[in-house]
Order: C-alpha cells, then structure tokens, then sequence
C-alpha cells in the first residue's frame, strides 16, 4: 500500500540566519494493505514530521513515498504534485491530529458528513450516518447541532476521528488521536480502527498510550536520533 | 485534468522601463522598483494554474501585487507581457491567448466568464442604482435581454446572498457594508462564472460581519463549484476558503503549494516571515 524509502526532513530556518534543523533521516519501511505501523520515540523525534510528510503538509528534503492509489495508481507523493496529493486526499488518505482545526460555524453532525458530501452523498443519508458514527463515538445527539468550537478537547478529538474515517480512506495517518480521551472513548475509537483495519485500511500512529499501542500495532518503528529500528509492539 | 485559468509569466511594469531593468523590471533582489528610472514591477512573471472547482490563495503584504495580478486577470490593466487560457470546457476551441484578443473580445470573455468582487464596493457597484439594477448590468453585459427573467434572476440571487428581496429595488448606497459585499458577490455571480476573483473581501468588516460574508462565499462555492482566485492578507481566510495558495513579494511568487504546506512548512524567508507574523 505504500512504500517509503529513505525519507529525510530538515527544515531552514531564515530567522535563525539560514540554519538548518534535522526533523529524521533515512526512514524506511513498508506498509501492506491492513497493517497498522505504530511510530514511537521521544518527543522530538520526528514522528509528527514523518506522518505530514507522507500527507504532504511538509515537503521531504529526499526520498520517496510510493502510494498504491486506486486512482492515480503508484505514486510517489514526494513528487507527484500538488493536483495529485489533492486527489489522493480526497478520500484515501486521512489524517488525524492531536488538535482539531475545522471550519468554524459549522454544526458537528455536518463537519462528520462534509467528506460524504463531497464524494458525492446525498446530504440526508449523509448525515444520518454521520449522527451514527458519533453516536457510536459517544458524543451525545444533543451535541450534534452545536459547533465543536465549543466541545471540550475529548470531544474535539473524536469529532475529528469521525472526520477521517466517515469515508474509509486506504491510508490513515494518527498523530496521538486518542490523547485526550478517556478509557472508554479510547476503546472506542481503537474497535473503529480495528474494523477499518479489518477491512483492508492501512494505518500509521503515535499513541503515547503504550496499552494502546499495543492493542492495535502489527509492527513498531522506533525514532532514536534520526535512525529507526523494526520491531515488534 | 486541465486546469481552467493558465497564466504564463504575466508581467505588469508601471513606468516606461529602461536599460538596466527592461524586459522583465529589476530583478527580485533589488525589489520592486528600479532604481535608475523608477519603473515598478507591479507583477513579474508570475504564471500559475486553476483548476476546476479549485480555490486558489494569493497572499502577501500590502503592494506585493497581489491586486495587480487580480486586475490584469481581469483585463483591468494592460500586461506588459505573458500568456492568459481560460479554458472553456470544448475540446476542440481553439487554444487563445487572452491578452493577444481584441479590447471587445476581451470584454465579452470578461462579461460572460468571469465575476470579481473588490474590497471596496464602491469599486464593484453603482452606489445610486438600484440593486437588482446593479446586478441587472451585469446579465445585460453577459448577453441577457428578456426583462422579466433578468429580474427573476436578480430576485434568486439576492435571495441565495441573503439581502431581502423586498429591499432590491434599493441602492447600495442605503446598506451597510456587510451587505454591500453581498450584493457585490450576488452581482459578480449572475453570469454563472467560470472564474471568481475575489480581492479582500473581507478586509474592514466586523469580525460577525466577515464571518457571515467568508460563510457565504464557502457554501456558495461549494454548491455553485466554482473556481475563484481568493486574495488576501488574512492567514486565515486563506486556510478557510483555499486548497493551494500562492505567495506574492514585490510583484513575484515567491512560494507555492498546498495551503497547509505552504503555512506549516513555508520555505522562502519572507513566507516564513509571514506565517511567523500571525496573531
């Protein structure tokens, strides 16, 4: 499903005279259609780096990263271009941060059901199943009308999990998406994984919650001072 | 897919140019304005692409030459050079540099495939005519002639840009700014465009008021499909409203990428200035 060889970030920073900071060097590994890959290391290990350079919020400094889209066939997202990293984002590639940021004023139930809209949902149908994944997701019906602005961090979260799962993508990326919940709401969202796994999507996370971690990785790459080991969870 | 709007180094000097920066204006590293003969590069060689149904960001300080840019899409201003395809959709229409048209040519295209709505609307409006007269300009300029559809038309607009129908009759002159905007986008839209400009709309209103207005523009946009070119000096409009954004410094692009790219990995010192810059 995708293949990532030899990835490097460094970024240059101009306010600091042009100087160089090493985000990680020569990641590689490969991932097969229902595997999930768990990302661990320190903090500032380049673990975020790594998940947005594969979604192409950074741009890699070297390196490949081959993704088998249903659409567009291999592509290297490295170096496809913005039309095709657009296209590849519309609807196979998610990806999940610790931090909500959607469009303001919108009600939650239709920031879960916009990804359905766009690829093509008729609005009521679209939104029934939105109401049903967050209901699953436990946030309340009462909630769904309201703006997730207002949610509490726990809440925001799973909005946004609901987000980048409501259309199955083929790759998801996870940067510590269950941070802030709690026991429950964090087993959850790991039995959503796990059906979406199941059912053929790759996966790459950092979860600070090793028990986490554990319950869902086949396989864990460790971050030290820019190199990488294979391992098992 | 082909992109809809290709632009191929555009380029706009103010001022009659002289040995040392002509063809192309003074190089990027000496700024905007030559300092021989005081020729300014409003835009330098920009070219860039939109595709269907995209919104394309353009960013930069005040005189970056970002309005410069929007004006010469719009035939506004003469470009000194470069190459404009509005791609219409036929595949057999023959492939034709805009800016090589005849001034009525270019008139037409403008009246029947573009929209622009400008910061100022005094720009974009006749204050003393009527709304549904403003906009009743437009549809005349786009071809339009039976009197009771143009007015129907006029009615569903404003309607969809929430102004009460029951006001249509009113000139602008007698609404707040906020409305104002949404006339001015109701107008720009009546001809179905191909292609939206949209010069910083939002900038001077209310923070209630932008909101409505960046809220309309976003359904629109959504329901309507429409490719638009937002400018604006607004981080956060952009990240709103725009898939890819460009980065404009004295009349050049000097970065551009996916939106979230270029605001959380910018590359070039000034982006990096910019997105550094923000509240």
């Amino acid at each position: 499903m995708l293949e990532v060889r030899n990835l490097s970030k460094t970024f240059v920073i101009h306010i600091l005279g042009g100087k160089s900071i090493e985000g990680f060097r020569g990641v590689s590994f490969r991932l097969y259609p229902g595997e999930f890959l768990g990302l661990t290391g320190r903090s500032g290990s380049g673990k975020s780096s790594v998940l947005k350079c594969i979604y192409g919020t950074y741009l890699p400094a070297s390196g490949e990263v081959w993704f088998a889209s249903e659409r567009l066939g291999r592509v290297d997202l490295a170096r496809a271009g913005e039309q095709a990293v657009l296209r590849v984002r519309d609807g196979e590639m998610g990806y999940v941060s610790q931090f909500l940021r959607v469009i303001p004023r919108i009600a939650a139930a239709d920031v879960v059901a916009e990804p359905l809209l766009r690829a093509g949902s008729e609005a009521g149908a679209a939104r029934r199943q939105a109401a049903a994944l967050l209901e699953r997701l436990r946030i309340p019906a009462r909630l769904h009308d309201a703006y997730p602005s207002t949610f509490s961090g726990g809440e925001q979260q799973r909005i946004n999990i609901a987000r980048a799962v409501i259309r199955k993508p083929r790759l998801l990326l996870l940067d510590e998406p269950t941070a802030s919940l709690d026991r429950e709401s964090q087993e959850t969202v790991i039995g959503i994984l796990r059906e979406l796994k199941e059912k053929g999507t790759s996966m790459i996370g950092i979860f600070h919650d090793r028990a986490a971690l554990e319950a869902i990785a086949d396989n864990v790459l460790e971050l030290a001072n820019g190199s990488m080991e294979h391992g098992r969870p | 897919m082909k992109p809809l709007l290709e632009i191929h180094g555009l380029t706009k000097l103010f001022g009659s140019g002289c040995g040392h920066c002509l063809p192309g204006g003074v190089s990027p590293e000496e700024g905007n304005r030559c300092g021989r003969c005081g020729t300014v590069v409003g835009c330098g060689d920009v070219s860039l692409m939109v595709y269907p149904g995209e919104v394309l960001g353009v960013v930069g300080e005040s005189g970056s030459g970002k309005s410069t840019l929007v004006r010469l899409i719009h035939f506004e201003l003469d470009a000194t050079a470069g190459e404009i395809y509005l791609n219409n959709g036929k595949e057999d229409a023959a492939r034709e540099n805009l800016l090589m048209q005849s001034p009525f040519r270019r008139r037409q295209i403008r009246s029947r495939h573009m929209g622009i709505v400008y910061q100022n609307p005094w720009l974009g409006l006749r204050m003393q005519v009527s709304s549904g007269g403003n906009i009743a300009e437009k549809l005349l300029a786009a071809g339009w002639r039976n009197v009771s559809e143009i007015r129907k038309r006029a009615a569903f607009l404003l309607e969809r840009t929430e102004i009460p129908v029951n006001r249509m009759d009113e000139p602008p002159a007698n609404f707040s700014g906020g409305m104002q905007q949404r006339v001015q986008i109701a107008k720009a839209l009546s001809n179905n465009p191909q292609v939206l400009l949209l010069d910083e709309v939002t900038t001077g209103l209310d923070l209630s008021v932008q909101a409505r207005v960046l809220d309309l523009i976003r359904n629109l946009q959504r329901e309507l499909a429409v490719a638009m070119i937002v400018v604006s000096h607004d981080l956060g409009v952009i990240r709103l409203l725009c898939q890819r954004t460009i980065v404009m410094r004295h009349g050049r692009v000097v970065e551009s990428g996916l939106t979230d790219q270029v605001l959380e990995d910018p590359r070039h010192e000034y982006t990096q200035l910019l997105v550094s810059s923000q509240l």
